[in-house]
Parts: structure tokens; sequence; C-alpha cells
């Protein structure tokens, strides 16, 4: 153990030395992890704003006057029976006007017309919602069975697929471009973690001449170059933590301001799965930053 | 202890360092390799430590063929092989129990073993009360001793000295050889690769000399003639 630490020791003495180089590899490494943090936020977004699209989505079905308060609660059990429904509002006829009156209550004409009326030319209405997006089809063909035909005067599917497929293809969009980022950045950091150890190893070639020449294994000449990459690896993550944090708190007022009070908290959303979402960074952090300070030993060190 | 069988080295293809040198270095010899500068002796040295693999020949350490030897091996043989060189090849920013200590800390070994050995060693080499100096504070004789202490603190079964009095006077050059011929009466085989006539007319004990890379003479009990 007390090997490991040597070595561990002999890590932080390389990186102390270098220490603005290090600076540099630990900065570059933050804004990699910072840019991915953006696309997990952009991704939280993009799927709270589908969820609130989705919501919206229902088929109504309006009933003729004539039709029974019987006849309307056999479609709405048909309906409910149905896997593929997740709900089904029944709406009266005496509900139906109220809701009417209530509606155009300021407009005298035709709250006139419906006193002139007499009586309810109104039918009662269900709303029904599906599971998910795909199921409406399913949920349409059983209103248009033959047996419906004559009670439904007309139905109104609230088409939003247009609007989720847009919202989802800018979200690809978006998501492509994030990724490109992350490429770009996860691909800086890589050679600059690179040149940081070919650095270091050029720093330390008269030390590790005479590690070589008094009996060091390889790995003992090696591992504190690949340990170095991990530290840095964590340094990244530790400032990425410290930069994301007031960064979310700058976005959330205007994701409040999009969705609405309560639909989306963004900083309990990293809170709740702080070890998930720094964990995995770290750990592919880590693996990227072994395998370059790996390749530039192998490269460079001749073990 | 030591076997060179045929061994050439050339590098680059046609500079010639090493050509079919054969000798037989016996357990606790004192062995003097003598020649003029670029005659090959330091080649001979890093063949012996595997810095340099032979074109031709074999090597053969204390019954292990190193010839083809694998990298994950060679620190296995150096630590069987102390080395000093000319520019004692210390690190500056520690001091002379330090440079000591890192030869064992490299390996492996535990603190506590280090703590007991790294004293008794400097001061087998006469560097008792100067552990804490650092490599600018001792003198040339002081230093390749802290480098000899380094070399033997493996307790190696040979101990190769290249122009180990290089960049020392007369009485540190003499002290230093003292220091290696004590050594050697404690067992330990040394080569000790110099150009100096003086230091091989003085020892009195095997020399092998070299020209154009290759052996020109091999006496017991010899002196410095080319």
């Amino acid at each position: 153990m007390s090997y490991f630490w040597r070595i561990v020791g002999f890590a932080v003495q390389d990186l102390w030395r270098n220490i603005w180089l290090s600076l540099v590899t630990i900065s570059i490494l933050g804004l990699t992890l910072v840019s991915v943090n953006m696309l997990v936020v952009f991704n939280v977004a993009a799927s709270t704003a589908v969820a609130l699209v989705e919501e919206k989505v229902d088929v109504s079905v309006y009933f003729k006057p004539t039709t029974t308060e019987d006849q309307v609660l056999t479609l709405q059990r048909d309906l409910q029976n149905r896997p593929e429904v997740e709900s089904v509002q029944y709406v009266s006829q005496s509900q139906a006007l109220e809701q009417f009156r209530t509606a155009h209550q300021d407009n005298t004409a035709i709250i006139g017309a419906i006193d002139e009326l007499g009586n309810n030319p109104l039918g009662a209405t269900l709303r029904v919602k599906a599971r998910d997006l795909q199921r409406y089809p399913d949920i349409i063909a059983v209103i248009d069975q033959p047996q419906y035909a004559s009670i439904i005067a007309e139905k109104d599917y609230d088409d939003r697929s247009g609007m989720i497929d847009q919202i989802s293809s800018w979200t690809e969009r978006g998501r492509q471009v994030a990724w490109g980022f992350i490429i770009l950045f996860g691909g800086i950091s890589a050679l600059i973690v690179f040149n940081t150890v070919r650095v270091a190893i050029y720093t330390h070639r008269e030390e590790i001449g005479i590690e070589k020449l008094v009996g060091a294994t390889n790995w003992f000449v090696s591992l504190p170059f690949v340990i170095e990459g991990v530290i840095y690896a964590v340094a990244g993550i530790l400032v990425t933590i410290a930069l994301v944090w007031p960064l979310l708190g700058i976005v959330q007022p205007s994701l409040t301001a999009f969705f609405g009070a309560g639909r989306l908290n963004i900083i309990s959303y990293f809170s709740q799965h702080f070890f998930f979402i720094f964990g995995l960074q770290c750990l592919g952090a880590i693996a990227l930053n072994v395998l370059a300070s790996f390749i530039a030993t192998r490269k460079y060190l001749k073990v | 202890m030591i076997q060179f069988h045929n061994v050439s080295k050339t590098y680059g293809g046609d500079t010639v360092a090493v050509h079919n040198v054969s000798f037989h270095i016996k357990p606790g010899e004192f062995v003097s390799i003598v020649g003029q500068s670029g005659t090959g002796k330091t080649t001979l040295v890093k063949l012996l430590i595997a810095e340099e693999r032979p074109d031709k020949g074999k090597i053969v350490i204390g019954g292990w063929d190193i010839t083809d030897i694998r990298r994950s091996e060679i620190p296995f043989l150096r630590r069987q092989i102390g080395v000093v060189f000319q520019d004692y090849k210390l690190l500056p920013n520690k001091t002379a129990a330090e440079n000591v200590a890192f030869a064992l800390e490299v390996c492996g070994t535990p603190s506590s073993r280090i703590a007991a050995v790294v004293p008794q060693v400097l001061k087998i080499v006469g560097l008792q009360g100067k552990e804490s100096r650092y490599p600018r504070e001792l003198s040339g004789g002081e230093a390749q001793r802290v480098a000899i202490a380094r070399a033997l603190v493996h307790r190696p079964k040979i101990l190769v000295a290249d122009e180990p009095t290089g960049n020392l006077d007369t009485i540190n050059s003499r002290e230093i050889i003292d220091l290696l011929s004590k050594i050697n009466e404690f067992g330990t085989t040394v080569v000790l690769v110099t150009h100096d006539p003086d230091v091989v007319n003085n020892l009195k004990r095997r020399v092998i000399a070299m020209a154009n890379g290759a052996i020109t003479s091999d006496q017991k009990n010899g002196r410095y003639v080319i």
C-alpha cells in the first residue's frame, strides 16, 4: 500500500512541478464537462417540453343533443376498458351548456340566442386521453365504429403531433450540436492531457533515467503519469461542479418562465441525480485521461 | 559472473562500437577495462546493463543469458548490477540520503527498511554526518561516494564504474579507487572502465585493453598498455 502511495506522491510531485500546464489541462477538461452538463440541461428541458405538449393532446367526442346519457356512458365504458386509453372525461349536456355560457358570458348576442332557443342545443361531450401519442389512431377507430355513428355529431382530434415532431427535430438537432461540442472539447482535452504528460516526461527525463538505472519497474516509471491523468479528471469534475451550479441558477428563471412555476426545477433535478450525472462524467473523464496518459507514456517513455 | 561471447554492436549500420569481443570475468574479480575515448568501453557498459542489445554474440550475467532480455526483466537485472558514472547522475533536489533512498523507493522497498539501510550504506562509503547535504554542497569525491552508495544499496553482485574518477583530482580519485577495492574485498565483482593509466597501474589487477571496438590485450595483474 505504501508503494502505491509512493507512486501517487510522485504523480502529485509531477503535477505540482508543471502547475501552470496542469491548471490549463484541468480548465479545458472542466470546459468539456460543462458542455456535457449543458447537454443534460438541454435534454431535460426538451423532454419536459414534449411531455407538456403531449399532455395537451386529446380527442373530444361531441354527441348529438338527442343522444341519451346511457348511450354516451356506453361509449365511455367501451373506451375506459381499452388499455390504450388513459382517461375519459364525461361532460353532460347541462355541464356543456354551463361551460358554453361561461365561455361567452360577455357576448350578449350569443347568450341571448341560447335563451331564445329555450332548450339546450348542445350535446354531451367525452374527452379522451391516450396513454401515448401513438395510440390515438386506435382510439379514433373505436369511436368510428358503426354503432356509434348515429349518436356522434362530430369529433375533434387535437392533433399536435406536428408540433411534437418539430420539437423532437429541434431537440435532435440541438443534441447533435451539443455532441459536436463534446467531441470537440473531448478531443482537445485528450490532446492536452497527452501533451501535458509528454512535457512532464521531458521535464523529468533525468529522474526517469535514474529510476530506470537503479531498477525501477516500467510500471513504477509510467504509473505516476497515468495517475496524473486521473488527478486531472477528478480536479476537472470538481471545477465543473463549481461552475455548473451557478449556471443552473442562471438558467432556472428562464425555464420557469417558459414552462411555468413548479414544472421544471433543474437545480433539484441535478441534486437528485448528482451521483449519476457527475459520477458518470468522472468515470468518462478518467477513462479518457488514463488512455491519453497511457499512450503518451508508451510513446515517449520507451517502457 | 560476466561472459561476453563474440559480441558485436554497430550503430547506424556502419559505426562499429564493439567488434567480436569475448571475455569472462569470474565472481569477486576486479577488472579494469581501459582504452582511449571512442574505443567501445562505454558501449560495453551499456551492453552489460541492457541499455543496448548486441547485434551478434551472447552475454551471460550470473548464469542469466541477457542477450535477448525482455524489457520487463531489465529492472531486475539492474538491481543486480550497481552502476556508477563519471557525472554521478545524482538528483540535484534530493539530499545525499534521499538520493540513496530513491533507489530503494522506486523498487518498492518498505520505508522502515529504507530508513535502516540508507545510513548504513552512507557509513560504508564514508559519508556519515553528510546525509542531509545536497549534491551542490558536496565535493566531487563526496558526490561520487553518494553515487557508489546508491549503487550498493541493492547489495549488487556486480559493480560497474564507468570513468568514476574522470571529474576528480588525484587525491579524490585515489580515495574512490580505494573504496571500490574495499567493496571488491567484500566479494562484489567490480568492473572499472577508465582511461586513466595511473589508476590502473596502481591497482595491479586484471586489465582488459580495447582499441577500435576490439580487445587488444587481457592481462592478469596488468598495466595500462595500448
